[in-house]
């Protein structure tokens, strides 16, 4: 299985949700997704929101083992996220990943990513990473 | 790094490379020549050297991959890849097509492009998720509805081997081949962006050669891939199309595959 994260998952975020998972997968490299960005501030750091878009939406892909519980992940992602099929394009094309979409309206409170890469604006801006 | 810092530094760049190179423009140099037979001019090794020193001094970090001097290691997965004169032969025949390409690519992908016309004084940028501009203002790619009304760019014949130009034949057919152009190099993408051309279907180009073009066509509108419809990445063969109307890309890519052979009924 292929997981496509964008945000708080990605390896070196910070996140501790995010480390326990990374001792199971392999980074399979950066790719992208159409979509549009956004960025959520919280109490405990911001933290992304991908919906449908025309843009470009940046994160890696990561190779599951077989056998790899996705409950935590899950859980951590909770009602805001729905986990969905999507492909994506990765540095040997398309494939098919499993990603955390935004599941509502994007708040008002929302901070467009044009740039459609979270990491790379939450490390350019000194944001904290929820979680981290 | 913040993109916005990228774009300023990128600019920068041009500006130094356009200032190497305007006094050897038409200026009637002699030009040695490399082992692969391409001319290289005074003009390309100097706006290369200039380009290199800001990013040596600005990035010092990043990789250098450039057309002249070679690549030159960084740690931070982000590349900047540089061709000071993409269309040196149109430049010794005094052409103003040629461009200065510059572009950041992180991780294999590009992430922001710039094509700069130093004679002309046009300046195509692009960059993920931002309109692409030419001399500040934006550009827009224009509509195709048929295949057959397209016009198609590629910059010469003798750029494809047998098997290549057979396939680009197969793709001029079905084209409005009455309006196609050739020469240009990287000026045909600019002008493709800018909305004067529909199809630009070149093989064996370098990633020097492709990597700046990349955001400029997709941030005007259009979308650039292999022969097969496969997304440009630093691991692509160098066969490259450039559409303005994204909806043309399964034609596209179909005629190309046919070949001039087959499609006879």
């Amino acid at each position: 299985m292929i997981l496509f994260f964008y945000g708080t998952l990605i390896a070196g975020s910070g996140n501790a949700v995010a480390a326990r998972a990374h001792d199971a997968l392999t980074d399979l490299g950066r790719g992208w997704v159409a979509g549009a960005l956004y960025a959520l501030p919280d109490a405990d750091g911001w933290y992304p929101a991908l919906v449908a878009g025309q843009g470009r939406v940046w994160g890696r892909l990561y190779d599951a083992p077989d056998g790899f519980d996705l409950g935590p992940l899950d859980a951590y992602e909770g009602a805001e996220y729905a986990r969905a099929a999507i492909n994506v394009t990765g540095p040997r094309g398309r494939v098919g990943a499993q990603a955390y979409l935004w599941a509502g309206a994007v708040p008002a409170d929302a901070v467009p990513l044009p740039d459609g890469d979270f990491a790379a604006h939450a490390a350019a801006h000194g944001w904290r990473v929820y979680g981290a | 790094m913040k993109l916005d810092d990228d774009i300023a530094l990128a600019l920068r760049l041009a500006d130094a490379a356009g200032a190497a190179i305007r006094p050897y423009f038409r200026s009637g140099l002699t030009s040695e020549r490399k082992a692969d037979a391409s001319p290289v001019t005074l003009a390309d090794q100097a706006a290369e050297e200039a380009m290199r020193a800001i990013l040596r001094a600005e990035r010092p970090n990043d990789t250098i991959i450039g057309e002249e001097f070679g690549a030159t290691a960084g740690t931070s997965g982000r590349s900047w890849v540089l061709d000071p004169i993409d269309g040196t032969a149109g430049f010794l025949a005094g052409r103003a097509m040629f461009g200065t390409l510059i572009a950041l690519v992180v991780e294999g992908w590009p992430v922001l492009g710039v094509i700069d016309q130093p004679i002309a004084g046009e300046r195509w940028v692009g960059a993920s998720g931002r309109a692409t501009t030419l001399n500040g203002a934006p550009v827009k790619t224009r509509r195709c509805r048929e295949l057959a009304d397209a016009t198609l760019a590629t910059t010469g014949p003798h750029y494809f081997d047998d098997h290549q130009g057979q396939h680009f034949m197969g793709l001029a057919a079905k084209t409005d081949h009455r309006r196609m152009v050739m020469g240009g190099d990287c000026y045909n993408y600019a002008m493709l962006a800018s909305g004067h051309l529909d199809i630009v279907c070149e093989a064996g180009l370098k990633l020097h050669d492709w990597a700046a073009l990349v955001p400029v066509v997709e941030g005007a509108g259009g979308l650039m891939c292999d022969w097969n419809g496969d997304p440009l990445h630093a691991g692509s063969d160098g066969h490259v199309i450039a559409l303005g109307d994204p909806a043309r890309q399964d034609d596209v890519v179909e005629a190309l595959a046919c070949g001039p052979d087959h499609h006879h009924h």
